[in-house]
């Protein structure tokens, strides 16, 4: 796999429109990888260059992937686009890609067809990518998870009037509230109010 | 972030075994200085 990233990094390296706009923001250009789980951040000067630029990505690295003899599953849910279209055209491009009946984009790569999903969000490493940037989506999860697990263990632990205060406390700490603030430490910093 | 902090406020309620009247009479401070539990505060951003 080292091979692979290696090979991935030097590809994005050599992309320049792409890299001009990360040194404009002063942010760092890479790759997301974990074991096996891969995101590649991307963005482009006009939202019509996008669908492109992910018809290079995703023949890249298929091409890439496949000399080294793997296979992408394309499956939704399992290789996907979460998509952000913003100014001119975009509306146009969010009709033609996003609002259909299948939303994606299809890209001829050898003499085989890809199809591309594009989602509106992603889960990565356990935290939820929105294309609207939003970290509602995220939090809802978030609560959802915790609140499942307080729920199971309610009764019979956290509220058991048998145990020591401190020890549900620990409990509550341990398999509840990690849940809850699972990531917080990377969430955008919200304004006051938000 | 305070949708956040509210549901573990009221998680932390309940762990605690505040009744009804406890939780009026409790400020958020309290509860969280109580549960030795930092008060997940809101960054200041100009």
């Amino acid at each position: 796999m080292s091979d692979i990233l290696h090979h991935l990094q030097t590809w994005i390296d050599s992309q320049e429109a792409f890299n001009d706009i990360l040194q404009e923001l002063d942010i760092p250009g890479s790759f997301v990888a974990w074991a096996d789980d891969l995101a590649i951040p991307w963005a482009t000067r006009t939202a019509d260059e996008m669908p492109d630029a992910l018809r290079a990505i995703l023949s890249f690295v298929v091409q890439l992937f496949h000399r080294y003899g793997f296979l992408l599953n394309m499956d939704k849910g399992k290789t996907s686009a979460v998509v952000s279209f913003r100014g001119t055209g975009a509306p146009l491009l969010r009709q033609h890609f996003q609002l259909g009946a299948k939303p994606g984009d299809s890209v001829l790569i050898g003499d085989k067809m890809y199809f591309l999903h594009y989602v509106p969000s992603y889960k990565h490493l356990g935290t939820i990518f929105a294309a609207n940037h939003r970290m509602d989506l995220e939090i809802r999860s978030r609560v959802g998870q915790a609140q499942a697990a307080f729920n199971l263990i309610s009764k019979p632990i956290l509220t058991n009037r048998h145990l020591p205060e401190s020890t549900r406390l620990q409990l509550f700490r341990s398999l509840v509230e990690s849940k809850l603030l699972f990531g917080l430490g990377a969430w955008i910093t919200q304004l006051t109010g938000k | 972030m305070s949708k956040i902090k509210a549901v573990l406020l009221r998680m932390l309620q309940k762990v605690l075994r505040l009744t009804k009247e406890a939780i009026m009479s409790t400020t958020t401070a309290e509860v969280f200085r109580r549960a030795q539990q930092p008060d997940p505060r809101l960054a200041d951003v100009n």
